[in-house]
């Protein structure tokens, strides 16, 4: 039996009045040991960035914890002296955070950055057994050329190698706790697997014990020893990872693992109907130019794009951060104008339509965007966002009204919801209403710029079945961006794969995961974060 | 709303300079009834010290009563400093709109007109257009908001620019509607906050290159101001010290309780503190 490093005992943390419950957390247990990785998982608003804050003493100002003790090999860390809290910060126990670039300072080199973290616990260390220990740690972590990128600056590394160095300075005091907050979730699924594979590859070999926070069951299928699953600031259940992921006896973890997408078979279908949408030759370059005399800096976001979306199927396009994916349902609407090449929507050419053709093409194409926050105006009711729309095209407004009305209640909202601002509703609702102003305009092609992306799983699958719904019952074509293939194989008839601004792969659904032509598809199907776990589910019946 | 007012008031800035300038407005309204007489009339003995002669805040060198003087003089700042200040909002916030919205050349070119007036001091072309006009309350409001609305211009250019690029301006544009509706409807109401705040303390800086103005002689001749006052009591100061001070202590009332209000409204406009 390993030694208990961090206990949990009915921990309660209370919110500032007129938050949405009275608890961030309320009473809840458990323990990490030395050597292992324990899974903090659930969705958005359930209390596990707050509980790991909670044991570094990051809480904010207005969050205090109310009951309960939180101790860490034996102190309580919760009636810790700020001092002794500062040396156990970074010393013993260690975090890395969700976001590397706002967590590394924009202005020091990385090196430097992790040196000043060794130095504020061992005053002792000459400045150069400090540098070859920096060496050391960037070697560790796997980052290439330890000596050059010692002396780079945060902007200048991409968001993998910004988290690598972030998991160094974590370890840079040899701490027997790591707490890692959502590590992996800004970056791309490639990247994901790596660091999935390091955070556990570190762990083994120092015996550490980790704190992994996470929303995806996914990761936990693939890092965890013991699980505990948090809903509303309760744990709902916990126990070794095996247990608890292959016979759960709590319905919300089933219902967490149920709602993981892509688990379905693809759609074998193959549509013969005439393509609506045509991309022929398109091509798109960024430039910028930093100085008057610095080389213009390139960026192709688009290069030889050629695709057809037939009528009535859902093609997805897949690809990482910076694969030219979105830049591509942004030409499509003539929101970024292309370089070159062709749009063709039923046969004609987006590109030579003048203001009032491309006003009508707009009305018969609509987009949903990604995030659910930004894409709503934050000063407007939501009523009148849906109504503007029908509204520029000549509806009256009592019949704009009424559209409104409808189309709320068909995405499950409601008529109440008309008189109501943004705010008042969640990531998911918020959605929903971006759909119903979609659709208000009764368009004939749909685009989903990654709009179940920044949506919990369990939503994320009721938004996926209601695009599908909407989608047979209005015969709907869409492109639906995603950066995630799980969704896409949920969703799409055909699958295109863009890597770098250019198309690698494109096939059926079911062909691409099948039998899967370039190399890229075939990495991006192996970093699915839990792909074995959830191949290994899949043979049970579906419901 | 509730949030803005909650916020407004909670900040002891807000309640302090919302009173002195309710104090400064009051004045303004106060002046006819309690000086009915013309504040550039003899009053008494010239060289009256505070309090002598009736005269509460004392007289000036030609007789005329200081406190007749401050109080009319409110009602001139405070119209130059509202009106100019509105006056370089409609050139600023236009200008700016439209560099904004438009991008590329259009952009560039009203980026670079707007430099070329920063670079000019702003008292300087003052003077020089009041000197050109001919000094009265019209022109000098022209001459004040002719070199006020750069910087409301660069602020709301970039206000809009980077509203411009968020999702609901583009969800906007994709349901079909007309520049002029995406940008009076979705993109100024969402970029309007920092712009009032700098428009408040606009009206203090209008202020001041108004009292400037008048120091030297540049005034409306027939409206009495308090920059004029210091001006005329400039060269008593050693022998009369109220002939200065009380219109200079109006002056930095007036400027503070603006620029508190200012600072108050910035925190209660920002969505962040105030909701938090």
């Amino acid at each position: 039996m390993s030694d208990i490093l961090l206990s949990i005992q009915d921990l309660v943390l209370g919110l500032p009045s007129g938050a949405d419950r009275a608890h961030a957390v309320d009473g809840i247990s458990f323990d990490v040991r030395t050597n292992e990785i324990v899974c903090l998982v659930g969705e958005s608003g359930s209390g596990k960035s707050m509980t790991a804050h909670a044991v570094l003493g990051l809480l904010p100002p207005k969050v205090k914890p109310l009951a309960g003790a939180l101790s860490f090999r034996g102190r309580d860390v919760l009636q810790l002296p700020p001092q002794d809290m500062r040396a156990l910060r970074g010393g013993q126990i260690a975090m890395i955070f969700q976001e590397p670039l706002t967590a590394l300072n924009p202005l020091a080199r990385v090196g430097e950055q992790v040196a000043e973290t060794i130095r504020i616990h061992d005053t002792t260390l000459p400045a150069a057994g400090i540098a070859t220990r920096v060496q050391e740690l960037f070697t560790q972590v796997g980052l290439p050329d330890p000596q050059a990128l010692a002396r780079a600056y945060p902007f200048q590394l991409s968001g993998g190698q910004r988290q690598r160095v972030m998991i160094a300075m974590a370890l840079s005091n040899n701490p027997t706790l790591l707490i890692a907050d959502e590590p992996t979730t800004a970056l791309d699924v490639t990247t994901q697997r790596q660091i999935l594979d390091l955070i556990k590859q570190l762990q083994q070999q120092r015996g550490m014990g980790v704190l992994f926070i996470t929303h995806d069951i996914g990761v936990v299928a693939d890092i965890a020893d013991r699980v505990v699953v948090l809903r509303h600031g309760r744990v709902v259940e916990q126990g070794p990872a095996d247990q608890v992921l292959n016979a759960p006896t709590d319905p919300y973890t089933s219902e967490l693992l149920d709602a993981v997408p892509g688990r379905g078979t693809a759609a074998a279908k193959t549509s013969a109907a005439a393509p609506i949408l045509e991309i022929r030759d398109l091509q798109k370059v960024f430039t910028t130019r930093q100085g008057m005399f610095s080389p213009v800096r390139r960026v192709v976001a688009g290069q030889d794009l050629n695709l057809s979306l037939a009528t009535g199927d859902t093609l997805a396009v897949v690809g990482e951060s910076g694969s030219g994916k979105s830049t591509l349902a942004r030409m499509v609407l003539r929101l970024i104008e292309p370089d070159a090449g062709q749009i063709l929507f039923r046969g004609q050419d987006v590109r030579q339509l003048n203001r009032e053709g491309l006003r009508q093409f707009r009305r018969r194409a609509q987009i949903v965007f990604q995030d659910p926050y930004a894409s709503l105006d934050p000063r407007l009711k939501v009523g009148e966002s849906i109504m503007r729309g029908p509204m520029a095209f000549g509806t009256p407004r009592t019949e704009a009204r009424s559209i409104a009305t409808r189309w709320l209640e068909r995405v499950g909202l409601g008529a109440q919801a008309l008189e109501r601002f943004p705010h008042e509703f969640s990531g998911g609702q918020r959605q929903r209403i971006c759909i119903a102003r979609a659709l208000a305009l009764d368009p004939v092609l749909l685009i989903a710029d990654e709009a179940v992306s920044a949506l919990d799983v369990s939503v994320q699958a009721q938004v996926l079945a209601l695009l599908a719904e909407l989608k047979a019952e209005m015969g709907l074509s869409m492109l639906f961006i995603t950066h995630d293939l799980r969704v896409a194989r949920e969703i799409a008839d055909r699958i295109v794969v863009m890597q770098h601004g250019r198309i690698v792969e494109q096939a059926p659904a079911a062909q691409l995961f099948d039998a899967p032509q370039a190399d890229y598809t075939r990495r991006l199907l192996d970093a699915v974060p839990g792909r074995d776990f959830f191949a290994a589910r899949t043979p049970q019946p579906a419901e | 709303m509730p949030h803005f007012l909650r916020t407004f008031l909670g900040r002891p800035a807000g309640v302090i300079g919302l009173l002195l300038l309710a104090l400064v407005c009051l004045t303004a309204v106060l002046a006819p009834i309690l000086y009915p007489a013309s504040p550039w009339e003899m009053a008494g003995v010239p060289f009256s010290r505070p309090g002598e002669n009736g005269m509460l805040l004392g007289g000036d060198t030609m007789g005329r009563d200081i406190a007749a003087g401050v109080m009319h003089g409110a009602r001139v700042s405070i119209l130059i400093g509202l009106a100019s200040t509105l006056t370089a909002l409609l050139i600023g916030v236009t200008v700016g709109c439209i560099a904004g919205w438009s991008g590329g050349l259009v952009d560039a070119g009203i980026v670079r007109f707007t430099e070329i007036f920063q670079t000019i001091p702003n008292f300087v072309l003052a003077i020089l257009l009041v000197a050109i006009l001919t000094p009265s309350i019209a022109t000098i409001i022209l001459a004040i908001g002719l070199v006020s609305w750069p910087p409301l211009a660069r602020l709301t250019r970039a206000q809009v620019r980077s509203v411009a690029q968020r999702e609901f301006v583009q969800a906007a544009r994709c349901q079909g509607q007309s520049t002029i509706s995406v940008v009076l409807r979705h993109v100024l109401p969402n970029a309007v906050s920092p712009i009032i705040v700098m428009g408040a303390l606009t009206v203090a800086a209008a202020i001041l290159i108004e009292a400037a103005l008048s120091f030297m002689g540049l005034g409306d001749p027939n409206h009495m101001s308090w920059g004029y006052m210091i001006g005329a009591g400039r060269t008593v100061i050693r022998q009369a010290w109220w002939m200065s001070v009380f219109p200079g202590l109006a002056i930095l009332l007036t400027v503070v309780a603006i620029n508190l209000v200012g600072e108050a409204l910035n925190d209660a406009l920002n969505p962040r503190i105030s909701r938090a």
